[in-house]
Parts: structure tokens; sequence; C-alpha cells
């Protein structure tokens, strides 16, 4: 399976790259957000396009690169999974604002409440993930085609699901995650299964 | 290590005898185990005599020959890469890597500093280069504090001279008249002084670094400050060998050139290759004073571990170098083996992680090398836009302070430290600077006062010998009372 990893100069994207790769059996190749020719990248669509984490809010050129306008091509054409800055340039690409958290999380762990969507088939309930963001999506922006999937126990939107895309705040490839591995793999069923739309 | 050093040795000969005799063949790199361990290796190794010598200013790489072999060495001339096949290197890393392979009997020992790679706009700390390194087949190795030393030589006449000298030297006793016999530290005075940077001055820096924190734009920032004293040159082996003798650190280390001398302490490890190409990192972030009770060690070790504060700075740091790893690493082989592990040091306890992965086929230590700089404990992350934040909050350049110390032989084996707890001695000053990774729930005042314990030994260390200089004799002032 081709796997495309978007870049917003983090530095947790590789280890996106091993989680996705270990389950496929082949390493996501890496792209730059930053200057990137989106319509080069989806004349040879990926068979899954990671829209990856990194710093600053979505919004910014500076930290969204070209992912606004990779989402808004590629969505309904190339199934989208996107992690922490990922899920904000989603929400914005759908005209949802992304506000200061009422808490910064960095490095911390929370427990999810989850409603056992696609995204977190077969996990339990109250699993513990790493969370690294100031940033959070303001629900009540929230256009109706995002679905929240799951929301941390202060009840911020930790998961959406939408229409060709889903995406998590927190940060599955982390050594803090619990079942990351089970989530990527749902991901990489689901953008399998021919039904991802 | 990377030298087969066979020629036998006086037992009775020191390393800091061993670095008085090689220094009057050049420059000198002394890396030595102060703590042994079978994490950080038990070595001492004394390089010296150096072939050529390797340093980076700007995009500038260039290779300096300074010894020619005597007819007759095995190994004969090393092939070294011309100017031309240095400027065009991908990276410094792969420049100094085209050195080393040219050295089969042989290696690189030095340092990659801070600035290394920035772009030519951005400051340098003056004199330090980006990076030097010394190419040498000559050391001086003991394998474990207990063992009789050994010689590594490539050319049989310089070998014999050595060894009469390094005979000579072990036979006198002595290293040197200021190392010989250092004066006692004084008891309760504080090595800080009204000039270092106070908690009030600490605290606006600390305020723009947690409005970042706050806009999303980092998660953690490794802020860090100097402090200076003088330090006449004829001082500095003085300092060294005080050092190495009171504050042993697993990446002791000390570096002298003619212009230029590093000393360290450094009780962290940045990456270590093997032979098989397995790679270690030992990033480290959390810090306590190491109270001098074992219960009480044991209860401070456990807050540590119990800290959601120090996890979160630790497993940050930890999951960056999975990622820098991961950028080079066989798929699925990084891996965590040993996250948040608490380890005792002279003065502190550290939280460590270890992450260990196998280099991919293709991937050289370079390549390793030029994704994981400079080391992700000493910025914050994410990496990219932390350099770029902690530029603008940061008064000065680093130079080789954050930056790496170690050594590197052409099968792609190598060794570095993360250079911390060091003094850069240069120009009549030594400069010393500390710092420490600035999560959410830090605060400035239990920043600050980290940040001094991790300069007092060092500071402490340069009053005394400010104390036994004759008046006069230093610059700024001359001797106290």
């Amino acid at each position: 399976m081709r796997i495309v990893l978007v870049d917003h100069h983090d530095s947790f994207a590789w280890n996106l790259v091993h989680l996705f790769g270990g389950i496929v059996g082949r390493a996501p190749d890496v792209v730059q957000s930053a200057g990137l020719d989106v319509a080069a990248l989806l004349r040879r669509p990926p068979e899954l396009l990671l829209i990856g984490p990194g710093p600053g809010h979505p919004a910014d050129p500076r930290a969204a690169g070209r992912s606004l306008d990779l989402i808004a091509a590629a969505r309904g054409r190339v199934p989208l999974f996107g992690v922490c800055l990922g899920l904000q340039l989603m929400v914005v690409a759908s005209g949802g604002c992304v506000v200061a958290a009422a808490q910064p999380m960095h490095g911390k762990r929370s427990r999810l409440r989850h409603a056992g969507t696609r995204l977190f088939a077969g996990m339990r309930s109250d699993v513990a993930v790493m969370r690294y963001h100031s940033l959070v999506a303001a629900r009540a922006t929230l256009p109706s085609a995002i679905e929240v999937v799951a929301e941390s126990d202060a009840g911020e939107v930790m998961a959406i699901e939408q229409e060709g895309a889903c995406a998590v705040q927190f940060h599955p490839e982390s050594i803090g995650s619990e079942g990351g591995e089970q989530l990527a793999g749902n991901v990489v069923r689901w953008a399998r299964s021919g039904r991802w739309e | 290590m990377p030298l087969r050093c066979t020629l036998p040795l006086p037992a009775a000969l020191t390393p800091p005898q061993a670095a008085a005799v090689l220094r009057r063949h050049g420059a000198i790199v002394v890396l030595e185990s102060g703590r042994p361990s079978a994490a950080h290796g038990e070595r001492t190794v004394v390089a010296g005599a150096p072939l050529a010598e390797f340093e980076v200013r700007g995009s500038t790489a260039a290779l300096h020959a300074r010894r020619v072999r005597a007819t007759g060495s095995a190994a004969g001339e090393p092939r070294w890469p011309g100017s031309a096949e240095l400027a065009t290197a991908a990276t410094p890393f792969h420049a100094l890597e085209r050195c080393v392979q040219a050295l089969p009997d042989g290696a690189a020992f030095g340092w990659f500093g801070y600035e290394l790679g920035a772009p030519p706009a951005i400051a340098r700390l003056d004199p330090w280069p980006d990076a030097w390194f010394l190419l040498t087949d000559v050391a001086v190795e003991w394998e474990r504090p207990s063992a009789a030393p050994r010689l590594a030589c490539g050319d049989p006449r310089l070998a014999a001279t050595l060894q009469e000298e390094l005979a000579a030297a072990a036979a006198t006793g002595t290293a040197s008249p200021a190392g010989a016999r250092p004066p006692p530290a004084a008891a309760d005075a504080s090595p800080f002084r009204r000039e270092d940077l106070d908690l009030a001055r600490y605290g606006e820096r600390f305020a723009l670094a947690r409005a970042a924190l706050a806009a999303g734009e980092s998660y953690q920032l490794c802020y860090t400050y100097p402090l200076e004293r003088p330090l006449p040159a004829e001082c500095i082996t003085a300092l060294w060998e005080r050092l190495r003798r009171d504050h042993p650190a697993p990446f002791s280390a000390f570096v002298a050139t003619d212009e230029r001398a590093l000393v360290s302490c450094s009780p962290e490890r940045f990456v270590r290759v093997g032979p098989d190409r397995r790679v270690e990192a030992r990033p480290m972030k959390g810090t306590a004073p190491r109270p001098p009770d074992a219960a009480q060690r044991a209860l401070v070790a456990q807050a540590l571990r119990d800290s959601e504060k120090v996890l979160a700075e630790n497993l940050m740091i930890a999951d960056l170098l999975r990622n820098d790893l991961g950028r080079v690493c066989r798929l699925g082989s990084v891996r965590a083996s040993q996250p948040a592990l608490v380890e005792e040091h002279a003065t502190l306890l550290q939280v460590v992680s270890v992450i260990e992965g196998e280099l991919a086929a293709g991937r050289t230590t370079a390549d390793l090398l030029a994704s994981a700089f400079p080391p992700g404990s000493m910025t914050g992350a994410p990496k990219v836009r932390a350099v770029e934040l902690l530029r603008e909050l940061e008064a000065e350049p680093r130079g080789p302070y954050s930056g790496v110390l170690g050594w590197w032989a052409d099968d792609g084996s190598c060794d570095w430290s993360v250079v911390i707890r060091t003094a850069l001695c240069a120009g009549g000053r030594a400069r010393v600077s500390v710092g420490g990774g600035l999560v959410w729930d830090s605060t400035a005042a239990a920043e600050w006062e980290e940040s001094r314990a991790k300069a007092a030994p060092l500071l402490a260390a340069l009053a005394a010998i400010e104390r036994a200089t004759p008046a006069g004799g230093t610059a700024d002032g001359g001797a106290r009372p």
C-alpha cells in the first residue's frame, strides 16, 4: 500500500512513518507541506494520505504550508487521516474554528471517551493517549458534516470523522499512547475497504 | 574503541601524564568514563599526535595535514579527500566521514558545535569554529581504570619515541606543576557572582518562552544562558585535572589545542553506533539534586518517576529521538527500550530514556548525525521551530555547547556525548552554559535553580583555580584574598 505523509517541519513525523510502515510493510513517502506541488501529488494519488502534526496555528500559512489546499483538493479522491495539526487543518478546511485550549497539554496523557466508530473499533473505551497541543477544535463551530467521535475527559475534541477523512488530536505514534497500532490498523483497513468515502 | 592499542606502557602511567606527553606532539582529545558502567563504557583514551585536523567554519570544511608518517609504516599515507571532494559532501558530517574512511587504522576525535549547518547569516561564537576534529593513529588507552595502559601508533619510529617519553613521564610521577596538587575547594562559598544572570532577567526570558508554548509554537524549549569566569591559558590543564578528580562524569572529556580548550563533565550520551550498525541514543531530560543519603535518594528518584512534569519533559524528547533515529533506521527497528530511567550522577539525579534502532541498508553514520543533529534534548520540540525560537530568546550563539563530542572510526562506529556541563576555554576566559527544558508546568524559580545546580560544580572548580592563581596572574581583577 502506497502511503504519503505530509510533514509540517515536525519532530514526530517519522514515528508515524514507522507506525504505518510497520502495518503495511512499506515506509510511507514523506513530503514537506511547505512548497508542496498539490496537483503533482494528486496526479499519482497515494492509497492513503496522512496529514501530519506540526507547530503553530492551522490558519497561519507558515504552519499550514500547502495543506489546506491539499485537503480541499484531495478529500473524496484519496482517504485522508490527520494527526494533531492534521486534525486542526481538516477542521479549518471545512470552515470550523481552532482556538486556544483551556490548558496546553504537552507530553501529557488523557483517557479517551470514544464511540467505537471505525477509528476506534476494537479499542478499550478508556484508552490513554499522549497529547501535544495548545490549540483545540471549537466544537460549536464544527460543520454538521464533521462528527466528533472521541473526546477527552474534559470534553475537548479528540477525534473527528467526515466523508473521506478522519483525524485525531492526540498522537497514536507516541510511546505514551495505548492502542496506537490498533488505531493505525483501523485507518489502513478503512482506506483499503473501498468504502472510505 | 576505534584504535588497536597493542604496545605496552608502564602501569603507573596516568591519563594526565599521557595527555601532557601527547600535547608536546600537537592537539589532544581525552575521552574518559569517569563513572565506569556497562551503559556508559569504562575506557579512557588519550588521542593525539594528529595526522590532520578537520575544521568547519560556516559552509566550508577544511582538512589541514599535520604529520607525515615515516616511510616503512605499515599503512602508508592516508589518501585524504581533496578540498573539492570536501566541498561537494552533502553535509559537514559527510565531509568528515570521507576523511575518516581515508584512515582505516585511525579515527577522528573532536566535536560538532551547535550552530553547525546553520545559515551563514546566523552568528557564531568567537573564536570557535563550527566543528573541530583531529584525525590520528596515535592513542593511549586504558580498557578499564585498573588496566595497564597501551599505545596505538601506526608509525614505528614515532611509537618508539612515544613509548620512551611516556615511560619517562610515568617514572617522574607528576603530570604538570599546575595539576599536581590542586588546592581544596572553599567550603560553603557560593560559586555564583553578582554579574551572573539573575532570577529577574531569567524570568523575562522564561515568560517569552512560555508565551510560545501557549501559542502552540512549541511543546518544550531548552532555554540556555552562559556564565563566564577568568581562566588564564596556563590554568586550563589544572581545571581538567581538578574536575576529573572531583567531578568524574560518564563522558568526561578534555580537548586542547594551541588556541582553545574544552573541558567537559557530560553525563549524557547523544548517540552511539556499533560496528554492527546498531544505534543507541540516551536523551536526558529531568533533573534533581542528588541527596547524600541513600534512603533520601530513593525517595527523590521515585518523585522524579512520579512527576507528570518530568515525564512530559522526558517522553517528549524520547518521542523526538525516535523520530530522529527513525529517519535513517530500518523500518520497525526503533524502540524505546528503557523509557524514563533514573540515573545517579555525581551531584544530580537525571532521567534518561534509551532509544535503540538499526541503520537501514544504504544509510551511514553521517546520515544518522545529519538526521539527529543538534541533539533534541538541547533544543526542545518540534526541533526546527524550537531552534528558531531559541535563537530569538538567547542573546548569544552557543558554540560547541549543546553540540556533540566523541570519536568516529572508518567502520562507521562512533560514540558521542552531548556537550553540556562543559567549560569552553579561550582568550583567558572560561564559559559555562547551562539551561533546561521549559515545559508548560515549569516555573521560573525552579528552572533557574536547576540550571544553577548544573553550573555549580564547574564554577566551584573555576573559583578554586582563581584563588590558587598568584595575584595579578588572572584577568578581571586578579586573585581574591
